[in-house]
């Protein structure tokens, strides 16, 4: 069970070239997919869920060529787009049986059930009379995950699902994701390091439509075990380190120091201390090597 | 910062395609219009210049309804386009004033409103120069004119609605409710004007936001030559117009600034707020766990149906719950109650509230309402997925193209059936309302969801397939509504073949015509035809909507042509072939149709005429024998809608030579064959104009005779058309299906002093006097008339049959009717009277009953003896026609005059069936007593008369009130109806057939005048001789002149001016009361002083002329002003009533000058003074 894409292209009219000969394979489970804005990342997930085509290339869920048979897919898709509107003046209940009568649950009952499950399961039971269109950000996402989990789904698609959400919102919202994983493929893009770190079981790296390393988080790090140094330094220290050394990142420690990490096969200078590896270095890495 | 928004505003508008989209159609619109009228397609009809600055205005007026419908697509898009892209998240923060970006946003989008307007007007200018162009339609007129409507209509009306539009859009965010508003405006102006009536009033016509009614207020009273030459006036009343509604733009603009805000949300009418609560979070952490119910899911075609159901009940939902919706029914509902209540105004004829009535009334409105609707909701539905963001959400879903298209069409079939079912309850609702208890619910249910339904459905699919092609949902409904409005217009481009007028019916508003005996009769089977045509083209237009159907979010030109042309390769596009092949099929069979032979139509009959005219018109007086004897056979069929007619003419040669060649024509309504007992051989047979010249072997000395057989059947209805006359009930032929001798023009009707004229009389131009037998068949269940008495009646293989035979001499002119009928018999004088009427019609029939008895008494009386010895009316279809027409001893009369409401007790209405019934007999008299040469004026002779004599008899049977009632309206329609016609001429020598208003309104009031000032004896005394002298005559016939004669002496040389006045000239008084003042006398009575003026005037070709024959003229200084007269010896009536209304004073008086004063002394305070007070003179100033 899984995603299979393969030399996927797509130019878009301005010329933008969102994805480039794009392969990419996705077993069961919660697949993150990171990259910077502008990455492809939403080109993709759009193509995976039926919302447009590419210029060239396939993409298959099991038995379903997705491109040609879209409506085969969509039975068991579920998606969440970066970012969507609502009807006005629609409550989330309304809006959710809606919903459910467009991914065919047929019955009434059926579906009067499965609204207040998923209601309930995104705590949004209180709030089901209100209007979609008046939510907050966090509750609107949380909608938005609610109107997903209406058909069974087998592929679920989320786009940048965590960005504007605060920290609880985000952490729920990733547990919900960590469940609906048990039964279902899950593509999560995002821009965000730690919304991968702690999530997925596989990865990829993406950037200008292409897949810069496909991995697991675990892999990424383990790989760089004994190659990232870091330094204390000052501020006008700064552009002599970057110009001699691949630095990967530099973060204001307190008001003076600034914490730099460096990728380096062997310590660059008795100045740098040894540092464990983090995703986010695996990351920039990836997007070094690539630019 | 202003200029800076200005600019850039102006730079996204010219770089959006919208902008050049509608000023191109404007553009060719005004381009192809102005050409029409100058005669590009020689369409153009009648004296009217196209381009004269009244003709311009009209266009002008025209185009700015439309440039409306564009400023919400500009000028609200403005400021719409900001809310929608979410742009003013950022923009409300940028560093300008709220006067800065709402000055800039508005003034630069009313701009390209403006520039659109400008190339509408510029359209309007090439078109005069197309070539093509006929030259005699064109005046030439110059740019100041242009200009002049520029800034004087259309700028400020674009001002205004923009302004409007502006701040609505401002305020609701939402720019719908800018189209919304435009429609009500619009509409609330036809209201007023409903109420008011269309030429308004003072109040109406400065009030009016198009100035529309302030300019016809100032030009309804110009003749077709001012129309065509005056420049346009600026009056007062026009300057006030346009500053008052600049100033309610202005004000509204203020309005705008005032409420808008840099904020998030808009300002909504029906925003009401519900408990607030506080919202805290509770849902940190705490890992759960998913356990969802098992759920079937279902994909079959039941489910797809319910799918299909319910997302269009949840579309429908949303429309008719949407304030747009809620307040565009509502004022359709609030338009059909104000129609339906204006149906029967106090002052016109009243109809009774039948079904078709209800039917008939609302629904040009109402299919404009419906359609705007559909063409509106058809939009909003269609990208509001989009419009809300939400459509990635619904795109994924995994429903297929076909549903989702279907479902909005449905949706929009419902909100068609809620509107359609307001003219359903509001009929119903008046006629309980009214007392009128015959419900026909079928007749609704048909004529709403057959008829009506069929064709909003079609313009649905089309709406459906326009808003998924046309990304921008403004431009699809400006596009739709051109289309709607265009379709009608294609014939004047030159696409006459109906399988290109796009959802039009081949009878337009056939269903007006439905008749009660006879239902909507043939016309629905070429409305089926058509519209199974437009269905399966709709069919075809909604796959192509699937085909277009948006879907995702590359939304590019290219990407939708891949996506379409994907869809194209499956089983849709077997669809669309089989679906094209099927239209293509079925236009190919209607176009055959339409090319076979038929019964041709009006247009094509004139032509057949004109060039028949041209090559036969010399023999119109050629020497031919006369009919002296018709002994006809009428077969009808009234279930297979035919007939067929069998019968011999006996010809005599009642001239002094030798007649060798016999001119025989027949009807274009009919297959003909005739033979003659002679022998003959044919020289011409012309089978387009239905003439053939033979020449018999044997000249046919004076004083022989020879027959001439013939047969004659109906041509069958042809799918498209209906050419056979006969009805499944309620038939009405006449005898013109016949053949006849001669050749025989209604346009080449002869001069009065033309003595070859003179031979023939009005009626036919081959016969005199005929004796006439006739058997009629019909079918079991109806009874079959002719005139004539019937002799024998019986009952052949199921049929009956009908014998008739006049024993009086008749004129060649006789009809047949059939139908179901129920008969009231009566009698007077111990001769019988009969109806024979359509059983649910009983409403009207002692009034057309004491209509009879009432003019035979009055006409044996004054005239003659009735000539018959029997009346019969009879009543036929509406389908036929809305007419009565007399026939020796019967009076066939359309269904329409049985349903009148009449009511005796209201001093505002007159009885129009004593009226009808009345005049039709008077014809018997005059008419058939006293039968007029075929000369221009004969009219006069016959209508004139039967008009007279039904208001004398109104007035002796209803009172005085009455008869002033009937003068008054008589005198208002020849008033309107003569400033419309250029050249308008006297009662003795009127020539225009379509020019009732002379014989009709100007004659009865001429003969009401002199009988006024002769007397009813005298007068009558006069007719009584001139009939005498004529009765019966033959050749020459008596004219006119003659009759006038007769008048003139019994007419004392004081009033002698009357004659030349009322008869031989069009002579018009404007008589005007200055001032009064009242004294009261020591003796308790009231002295009256009265000052009021004279002047009286010849039109001449639409002029006034003031000189007499002697070119004398009378003047009188008032103040300023010069007035002019003829020179007065008149006798002008003065009326003093009361305040109660008692004749406190009424007497001629004797007047020799313009201004005069009188003083007169009543008993009581005179409440009212009037000149002329019984509206016994024509008076162009008729409210003194």
């Amino acid at each position: 069970m899984g995603i299979a894409i393969s030399n996927v292209s797509k130019t878009y009219s301005n010329g933008v070239k969102a994805l480039d000969d794009l392969s990419l394979h996705i077993g069961m489970g919660m697949f993150g997919l990171l990259g910077p804005n502008g990455a492809g990342k939403s080109s993709l997930m759009r193509t995976l869920a039926t919302l447009q085509l590419p210029d060239r290339g396939t993409v298959f869920f099991d038995s379903i060529n997705v491109l040609q048979e879209p409506m085969r897919l969509r039975r068991t898709l579920g998606y969440l787009p970066q970012e969507f509107g609502v009807y006005p003046a629609i409550s989330a209940e309304d809006l959710l049986d809606y919903f459910a009568i467009l991914k065919g649950v047929d019955s009434r009952s059926d579906r009067k059930k499965r609204v207040q499950e998923v209601l309930e399961l995104t705590n949004l039971y209180e709030v089901r009379k209100k209007h979609v269109a008046g939510y907050s950000g966090g509750m609107k996402q949380r909608f938005g995950i609610a109107q997903l989990m209406l058909n069974n789904p087998q592929l679920i698609i989320v786009d940048e699902p965590t960005a504007g959400l605060d920290p609880a919102e985000r952490n729920r919202f990733l547990n919900v994701l960590r469940e609906l994983a048990l039964t279902a493929t899950i593509i999560f893009s995002t821009h965000i390091v730690d919304d991968v770190k702690d999530l997925c079981k596989e990865m990829a790296i993406m950037n200008g439509g292409r897949i810069l390393q496909q991995t697991t988080p675990r892999n990424a790090t383990k790989e760089l075990a004994g190659k990232i140094w870091a330094i204390h330094i000052s501020r006008d220290e700064l552009e002599a380190i970057e110009s001699a050394w691949p630095v990967l990142s530099s973060t204001y420690v307190d008001d003076q120091k600034i914490h730099v990490r460096v990728h380096a096969d062997s310590q660059p200078t008795e100045h740098f201390q040894p540092a464990e590896p983090e995703l986010a270095d695996a990351y920039f890495i990836a997007l070094k090597k690539d630019a | 910062m202003f200029a800076s928004i200005f600019w850039f505003e102006l730079k996204y508008w010219f770089r959006n395609p919208t902008i050049y989209i509608f000023s191109v159609i404007l553009l060719l619109l005004a381009v192809l219009l102005m050409g029409a009228s100058a005669g590009l397609f020689d369409a153009a009809s009648g004296q009217r210049v196209a381009d004269s600055p009244l003709s311009l205005y009209t266009f002008i007026i025209l185009f700015n309804k439309l440039i409306l419908f564009i400023v919400p697509a500009i000028i609200g898009n403005s400021i719409y386009r900001d809310f929608k892209s979410r742009a003013y998240q950022v923009m409300y923060t940028f560093p300008f004033t709220k006067w800065d970006y709402l000055a800039a946003k508005f003034l630069s989008s009313l701009t390209m409103v403006l520039i659109i307007a400008a190339v509408t007007v510029l359209g309007l200018y090439f078109g005069t120069q197309l070539p093509g162009t006929h030259q005699e339609l064109l005046v030439e007129t110059g740019a100041e004119t242009y200009l002049q409507l520029y800034t004087h209509y259309l700028l400020p009306n674009i001002f205004l609605f923009g302004s409007l539009v502006f701040v609505l859009v401002v305020l609701s965010r939402n720019i719908y409710t800018g189209f919304i508003a435009i429609t009500l405006l619009l509409i609330g102006r036809e209201l007023v004007f409903r109420i008011a009536g269309n030429s308004g009033t003072f109040i109406v016509a400065l009030f009016e936001p198009l100035g529309e009614t302030a300019t016809l207020l100032t030009t309804k009273d110009w003749t077709l030559e001012e129309q065509n030459k005056n420049p346009l006036p600026f009056s007062e009343l026009i300057l006030f117009n346009r500053l008052l509604w600049w100033l309610i733009g202005c004000a509204s603009l203020g309005l705008a600034y005032l409420n808008f805000s840099f904020s998030q949300h808009g300002w909504n009418l029906f925003a009401y707020k519900s408990r607030s609560t506080r919202n805290t979070k509770n849902n940190f952490g705490s890992l759960i766990r998913i356990k969802l119910s098992t759920v079937v899911i279902n994909f079959n075609w039941v489910h797809q149906l319910r799918l299909l159901w319910r997302l269009s009940h949840i579309d429908f939902k949303y429309i008719i719950r949407s304030g747009s919706f809620i307040s565009m029914a509502l004022a359709g509902g609030i338009f059909i109650v104000v129609l339906l209540t204006q149906m029967n105004p106090p002052y016109e004829t009243r109809i009774l509230p039948v079904t078709w009535v209800m039917l008939a009334f609302p629904i040009f409105f109402f299919s404009l309402l419906v359609n705007f609707l559909t063409f509106l909701y058809a939009g909003v539905l269609i990208h509001r997925g989009r419009n809300t963001r939400m459509h990635e959400l619904l795109d994924v879903t995994p429903v297929s193209d076909v549903v989702f298209a279907l479902s909005k069409v449905l949706a929009l079939v419902k909100m068609q059936l809620v509107l359609l079912a307001i003219i359903f309850v509001s009929g119903i609702a008046v006629q309980a309302y009214s007392g009128y208890y015959t419900f026909e619910i079928g007749h609704y249910l048909f004529d709403l969801l057959v008829i009506h339904l069929i064709g909003f459905i079609v313009w649905t699919l089309a709406a459906v397939c326009v808003h998924t092609l046309i990304a921008h949902s403004y431009v699809g409904l400006f596009m739709l509504i051109l289309g709607f409005f265009g379709v009608s217009q294609l014939e004047m481009i030159g696409l006459r073949s109906h399988v290109f007028h796009f959802n039009q019916d081949i009878e337009p508003g056939f269903f007006l015509n439905y008749s009660d005996m006879n239902g909507h009769g043939y016309s629905l089977i070429p409305y089926f035809i058509l519209k199974g045509y437009w269905l399966l083209v709709g069919v075809l237009l909604f796959l192509g909507t699937v085909i277009g159907w948006s879907r995702g979010t590359n939304t590019t030109l290219r990407a939708r042509i891949n996506m379409a042309s994907q869809k194209v390769r499956g089983r849709l596009g077997l669809a669309v072939a089989i679906g094209a092949v099927m239209v293509i099929a079925t236009g190919f069979m209607i176009h055959r149709i339409e090319n076979a032979f038929h019964a041709p139509h009006e247009t094509m009959r004139s032509q057949i005429n004109r060039s028949a005219d041209k090559k036969y018109g010399h023999l119109k007086n050629f020497i031919q024998p006369r009919i002296i004897n018709v002994a006809v056979t009428m077969h009808l069929f009234p279930e297979k809608e035919s007939f067929e007619s069998t019968g011999i003419f006996t010809l005599l040669n009642k001239s002094n030579q030798y007649i060798d060649t016999l001119l025989v024509n027949y009807s274009h309504d009919a297959f003909t064959e005739y033979n003659l007992d002679a022998d003959y051989e044919t020289l011409l047979k012309d089978t387009i104009a239905k003439f053939d010249v033979n020449r018999l072997k044997h000249p046919l000395a004076p004083g022989d005779s020879l027959h001439l057989s013939f047969c004659v059947r109906n041509i069958p209805n042809s799918g498209l058309f209906q050419n056979s006359p006969v009805l499944k009930n309620g038939t009405f032929i006449t005898s013109l299906i016949y053949p006849g001798l001669g050749y025989y023009s209604s346009s080449l009707r002869g001069d009065p002093n033309d003595s070859l004229a003179r031979q023939n009389h009005y009626r036919s131009i081959d016969s005199d006097y005929i004796s006439f037998q006739a058997t009629v068949s019909t079918s079991s269940n109806q009874i079959a008339l002719a005139p004539g008495y019937l002799i024998k009646q019986w009952n052949t293989d199921n049929r009956n049959f009908f014998q008739y035979q006049s024993t009086s001499h008749v004129t060649n002119d006789f009809a047949f009717t059939s139908g179901r009928y129920q008969v009231l018999r009566d009698s007077y004088q111990n001769m019988p009277l009969e109806i024979y009427y359509h059983p649910a019609h009983v409403y009207n029939l002692t009034h057309m009953m004491n209509g009879l008895k009432a003019t035979l008494a009055y006409c044996e009386k004054y005239f003659s003896p009735y000539q018959h010895k029997q009346v019969r009316i009879i009543e036929y279809s509406r389908k036929t026609g809305d007419f009565a027409q007399s026939f020796a001893n019967t009076i066939p009369v359309s269904e329409r005059s049985f349903v009148m409401d009449i009511d005796e007790s209201n001093p505002l209405a007159l009885n129009v069936s004593f009226l009808g019934a009345s005049h039709e007999l008077a014809h018997q008299w005059w008419g058939h007593q006293v039968i007029p040469a075929n000369v221009n004026g004969s009219r006069m002779i016959t209508e004139s008369m039967a008009e007279y004599i039904s208001l004398c008899v109104l007035e002796q049977t209803y009172g005085k009130e009455k008869g002033k009632l009937f003068r008054r309206k008589a005198l208002d329609i020849y008033l309107k109806r003569r400033v419309e016609d250029e050249n308008e001429e006297p009662l003795i020598e009127n020539s225009g057939l379509d020019k009732s208003y002379i014989f009709y309104q100007k004659g009865s009031l001429a003969l009401y005048a002199l009988r006024d000032f002769l007397g009813e004896e005298k007068l009558n005394l006069a007719l009584r001789a001139y009939l005498e002298k004529v009765k019966l005559q033959h050749a020459p016939y008596t004219i006119p002149l003659e009759m006038v004669e007769y008048l003139r002496q019994a007419t004392p040389d004081s009033l002698s001016y009357l004659i030349h006045d009322l008869f031989e000239t069009v002579t018009l008084y404007d008589n005007r009361l200055k001032d009064y003042t009242i004294t009261k006398l020591p003796t308790g009575k009231y002295q009256v002083a009265i000052n009021f003026t004279v002047t009286k005037f010849r039109s001449v070709n639409s002029q006034k002329v003031f000189e007499d024959s002697n070119g004398e003229t009378l003047t009188h200084r008032d103040g300023h002003a010069t007035v002019n007269s003829l020179p007065l010896k008149d006798y002008i009536e003065i009326g003093i009533y009361s305040s109660r209304g008692s004749v406190l004073h009424l007497k001629k008086h004797f007047v020799h000058a313009i201004n005069n004063t009188l003083t007169v002394e009543v008993d009581e305070v005179p409440g009212l003074i009037a000149v002329d007070p019984l509206v016994k003179l024509i008076d162009v100033h008729t409210d003194n």
